[in-house]
Order: structure tokens, then C-alpha cells, then sequence
């Protein structure tokens, strides 16, 4: 009874979501009403059939139509791979990157924090992620005048287009994990099994890769999911700056088009959520026999 | 096994530098059992973990006139192998097994660590210690995780992890504390056996008199960092000298005293920053003179293996 409740409300909350979304791309001013700004004219019988057009079409598999008159799935068809290829690397290299970054902001087995690193991770949190891709196309540029690079730092159409925007999409979600893992790692380096792991012998290498690694990863992993929306947020302007369109820039770039935005944001959210599963599920696995309470970091 | 020189642990605090240990020794001899006793606070931990080296932290400084383990003195290009030779059994087994690694790996670990042997033999090794220390079906315990034992096979769990190297020292840092009383007694029972099977040396910290008449050979008396009375049970609970000593003794709850209240020592445990310069006792003492608050008490010798400092002591030069 109680799991046919949660999944009569997950259903509800995602229905709600769909018409919002619906709503929002074909009236987009509607969002002001609640505020006394009357910006847009249009019935609720407009609405409502504006909704119902649009899940009657989805329900026959079908999510409109852009420009003359072609299907929206050609779109998604189209950028889905990479979108997913992109999303898929910046997210690796952000979890490499944050965790070895996080291992070298950490305390280890100190007791004293060390002003400096935490200065680092908080300036590199800090500057935005317009000036780190705009620095890094001048910065290749120049090595590329110089014959030192020959990696392109715009365009799409070979893998080695792609290189630049991953690294620089993942570099703020990687800071934002390295100081999730440093705090973990803090926390699970002040426990008393781990000084029992010294006690035992076991070297800083051991003690790391057997006992704190696991232990860290199992409470950063469910809190990864909260770094989806910045890690798309800088795909984005990752994909604008270095001309390497995926979903995100065709949803921006066709925002006029309600059958695109709604399209598109549907797969978008699809993607968030198979992702923000596919974690959930690693950090529930991860903790599934150790009859603790799982503490997420975010 | 073990002889701790004027060992001294200090730790920095942000206006002062105290001393949670100040200038004791210790003696672990072979085959038998030291108990370091004192009440919480009063550095018997901080003393045994210094000793092994476990506590290298930023804000605590430790130096030792000489440690001598085995045999060899204890230095820099010598050091007994923690985990083989010493080893340590923590107070508390819900926080001293990692919740996320099986126990049979945390068991089998110092094994792998040392290179004692291989894998396969290690995992023979750990079911069979896991069976030692009494759990009926080790293979099952093998695969389980912390959270799927209770407080007792936890701790069991913990002792066969620090005996399956067989080594040399056994370090049980008040084993008994966080169980259970109908535990406690299995525990006490199991850590007896394996020290009288093994002829393990053990140095046995605890807090509780009623352990150390069971288990204990040699007694430590610390209190305030500093230790106040040593020497071989029997002589200490026939003839306590120190009047801390004697105090504790009759915090014993006795059948024959049952209608009479329990007595307790006066006064409270001063602050490690608040120590006092002469005797650490002497705000408590009811026997304290002047002389006492000037300057630490030297060692007075009872008989030949019992020493208190305290210069009140029978057979002392004030006594």
C-alpha cells in the first residue's frame, strides 16, 4: 500500500513537471501572472488544449516538429550521442579529477587544516566557467601558433574537438567533488578503524586505497547527483563557446519553438534521471550491508 | 617483553602545553599480564598508544628515555612490527571495524600486510582463529559485515584479528568497556584463555579493579599522568600503599559491606591544565602535607616488586 502511495506520487510529481514544462515553452510569460504581471493573453482553455495536444502526441510517440515541418526526433537523434558521450566524460574526468584533487586537499591524517589548499579549492570554485574556457582557447591558440598544440579549440567534427570543452565542462563540478571528498575524507580519516588499520601495520597507500577510498566514495557517490546541473550548465556554455552543438544548445538555441524545448528537455531529463539512478543506486549498493544511515553531502 | 623509560606524551594547546603523560614507566614482562589502571582521563591510553608510536599527531609531542622491546631497544631503525609483534585490542568494537570491508578481511589483514602468507592460507588462518575465539560457524562470520554482528562478536572479531599474527605484545585497551555486563564476563573469560593458551605478554588497560584481580600478574596505578604505585598483584591488593591505591580498592563493591554505601574517593579529577606542580593526588588526599604540593613524590619501595610514590607510605622516609 505504502509503495503504491510513493509510486501514485512519483507519477503525480512528474505528470506536474511534464505540464509544466509543456506550459512554460508555449507561454513562457505565463511564469509572471502569480506576480501581477499580466504579459500574455491567453484562456485556460488554451492552455489546457495546448497540454492535452501535446501528451495526446506523446502518448503516439511523437514530440512535434521544428523548421519545415521536420520531425523533432531527428534532432534528438542526432545529438543524443554526443550529448550523452560528453556528459558521460566530463562527469569521469570530474570524479577523477575531484578525487585526486580532493586526496591532496585533504587532511589525511593531520589535525591541521592547511589554509592555502582551502584558499586554492575556494578561488578555483570561484572563477566562472566562462573565463576558464575563454582562457583555455587563448591559451591553445597561442600554443598553436606556437607549434606546440595542434588540438582545435573550436568546432565538431572529429573527437578531438571534444577534448577541450569535456576538460573544461568538468573543471568547477570536479572542484566542487574534491572539496566533498576532502570533508569525507576528513571525517573517515578520524575514525577509530583507522587508526586500528595503523595499528595493524598498514601503510598510508594501504590505509588509503583499502580502507578510506571505499568509505569515502560510498558517501560522496550519492551527493555526485547534485553536480548534474552544474555539470550541464557548463556543457552548455562548453558546447556555445567551442561551436560543439549538443542537446543543450539546440534547446537554447530554439527556444521559439515550444515542440523543440519540450522535446528536448524531456530527453534532457531523461538523461538526469537514468544518471542521478545509476548513482543512487552505486551509493545504495555501497552501503547496502553496513546498517549504517547514509548521509548524503549535498 | 616490554620496558617504557620515562616516557612523556604532550600535547600543544593553543595557550599552553600540558603533559597527558608525564615521565612514567612501564613493564610488560613475558608471558604475564601488566594492568594500567586509572580513571578516564588519566592517560593510560594516551600512555600505550605513545608507546607503540600510534601517536605521531601534529599538537602531541611523546619522548621516551629508552623503550626496550624484546630485547632491543626501540629506535628509529628499530621498531617492532605493530600488528605482528604488538598488537592492540580497541575499546570500542562498534567504531574499530571498518562497516564497509568483511570481516574475515579485517581479520586475515594483518596477515597480508606483514606478507605472512598468501591469501588462500590467510583465510584458512582467519577461520581458524575466527573458531578460536569462539564462533561456532567462522565461515559464516567470514562473509559477514560489522553491522551484521552484535557488540560481543564484534569484539570477538577484533581479538582474533590482533592474535592471528601470534604476536608478542597484546595491548587491550579496556576491551570490556563498551559491552554489555552478561558480555563482559564472556570477553574476560576469552582474552584469560588465549593469554594462558598463547602465553601471550599483555598489557591490560582498564578502569575496573574487579578485571585486574581476575586477570592481571603486575598493576599500574596511574593517575593525572603520572603513575602513583606499582607492582605485583597480590602485594598491591594486600598492601596498598598509596592512599589513591587504597581508595580504589574500596570503590570494590564487597558482599559483606551490602548494607553499608559505597565509598567513594573525595573530590573530583583535577584538569590536566590545572595539574598539580608536587603530588597529582594531593588536592584529594587526606593524608596530604605541605611537602606533598611542593614537589612529585620519589619512588618508595615496599618489597622488592612494589614501589609508591608517596612519601607516606609505611616503610617510607616519612612513614
Amino acid at each position: 500500500m505504502k509503495t503504491s502511495l510513493r509510486i501514485i506520487g512519483k507519477a503525480a510529481f512528474f505528470a506536474a513537471l511534464l505540464i509544466g514544462i509543456i506550459i512554460l515553452a508555449n507561454y513562457p510569460l505565463l511564469i509572471l501572472e502569480p506576480f501581477g504581471f499580466h504579459l500574455q493573453d491567453v484562456s485556460l482553455e488554451q492552455v489546457v488544449t495546448t497540454v492535452t495536444s501535446y501528451i495526446g502526441n506523446l502518448l503516439h510517440g511523437s514530440l512535434g516538429t521544428y523548421k519545415r515541418r521536420l520531425d523533432v526526433w531527428v534532432l534528438i537523434e542526432t545529438y543524443t550521442g554526443s550529448t550523452l558521450v560528453m556528459l558521460s566524460l566530463s562527469l569521469l574526468i570530474a570524479i577523477l579529477f575531484g578525487g585526486a584533487f580532493g586526496y591532496f586537499l585533504s587532511k589525511k591524517q593531520k589535525p591541521r587544516t592547511s589554509t592555502l589548499k582551502l584558499m586554492l579549492a575556494i578561488t578555483l570554485m570561484s572563477v566562472p566557467t566562462l573565463i576558464v574556457i575563454v582562457g583555455v582557447q587563448q591559451f591553445f591558440l597561442m600554443l598553436k601558433h606556437a607549434g606546440l598544440s595542434h588540438l582545435p579549440v573550436a568546432g565538431f567534427t572529429t573527437w578531438r574537438h571534444r577534448i577541450l570543452p569535456i576538460f573544461c565542462a568538468a573543471l568547477l563540478p570536479g572542484v566542487y567533488l574534491a572539496r566533498l571528498f576532502a570533508n569525507a575524507s576528513d571525517r573517515v580519516y578520524q575514525t577509530e578503524y583507522i587508526r586500528a588499520a595503523v595499528s595493524k601495520g598498514a601503510g598510508r597507500a594501504r590505509v588509503f586505497f583499502v580502507h578510506v577510498l571505499k568509505n569515502v566514495f560510498a558517501q560522496v557517490c550519492e551527493s555526485i547527483q547534485s553536480i548534474l546541473p552544474l555539470l550541464m550548465v557548463n556543457m552548455l556554455i562548453a558546447e556555445y563557446l567551442f561551436y560543439c552543438p549538443g542537446l543543450l544548445l539546440v534547446m537554447v538555441n530554439n527556444y521559439g519553438n515550444p515542440d523543440v524545448v519540450v522535446g528536448v528537455s524531456i530527453v534532457i531529463a531523461l538523461i538526469y534521471t537514468a544518471y542521478s539512478l545509476i548513482f543512487n543506486w552505486i551509493g545504495r549498493r555501497l552501503n547496502h550491508h553496513m546498517g549504517i544511515q547514509r548521509k548524503g553531502l549535498a | 617483553m616490554l620496558r617504557v623509560h620515562n616516557l612523556s606524551v604532550q600535547f600543544a594547546l593553543p595557550h599552553k602545553t600540558v603533559y597527558a603523560v608525564n615521565g612514567i614507566d612501564l613493564a610488560v614482562p613475558e608471558g604475564k599480564v601488566t594492568a594500567l589502571i586509572g580513571e578516564s582521563g588519566c592517560g593510560k591510553s594516551v600512555s600505550a598508544l605513545a608507546a607503540m608510536g600510534l601517536l605521531d599527531g601534529e599538537e602531541s609531542r611523546v619522548s621516551w628515555d629508552r623503550i626496550v622491546f624484546d630485547g632491543k631497544d626501540v629506535d628509529d631503525t628499530h621498531r617492532p612490527a605493530y600488528g605482528k609483534d604488538i598488537s592492540l585490542i580497541y575499546q570500542d568494537p562498534y567504531s574499530a571495524l571498518n562497516p564497509r570491508l568483511k570481516c574475515g578481511y579485517q581479520v586475515m589483514e594483518p596477515l597480508l600486510i606483514h606478507g605472512i602468507c598468501d591469501r588462500r592460507a590467510a583465510r584458512k588462518r582467519a577461520l581458524e582463529v575466527l573458531g578460536d575465539v569462539g564462533f561456532s560457524d567462522p565461515g559464516r562470520v567470514y562473509n559477514m559485515y560489522p553491522s551484521e554482528l552484535s557488540g560481543g562478536m564484534k569484539q570477538r572479531v577484533l581479538i582474533a584479528s590482533a592474535i592471528i599474527t601470534r604476536p608478542k605484545l597484546l595491548i587491550a585497551d579496556e576491551p570490556t568497556t563498551a559491552l554489555d555486563v552478561t558480555i563482559q564476563a564472556q570477553i574476560l573469560d576469552l582474552i584469560k584463555r588465549l593469554q594462558r593458551e598463547h602465553r601471550l605478554s599483555m598489557l591490560l588497560i582498564t578502569h575496573d579493579m574487579g578485571i585486574v584481580a581476575d586477570i592481571a600478574d603486575e598493576i599500574v596505578i596511574m593517575y593525572l599522568g603520572r603513575v602513583l604505585e606499582r607492582g605485583a598483584k597480590e602485594s598491591i591488593y594486600r598492601n596498598p600503599g598509596h592512599p589513591y591505591t587504597r581508595g580504589l580498592l574500596r570503590c570494590i563493591p564487597r558482599k559483606q559491606n551490602k548494607d553499608r554505601a559505597l565509598f567513594t574517593i573525595k573530590g573530583h579529577v583535577e584538569q590536566l591544565m590545572s595539574a598539580p606542580a608536587g603530588c597529582v593526588f594531593a588536592p584529594r588526599c587526606e593524608l596530604c602535607r605541605e611537602s606533598c604540593r611542593q614537589t612529585h613524590p620519589a619512588l618508595v619501595s615496599i618489597n622488592e616488586h612494589h614501589g609508591v610514590y608517596c612519601p607516606l607510605t609505611e616503610g617510607g622516609p616519612h612513614g
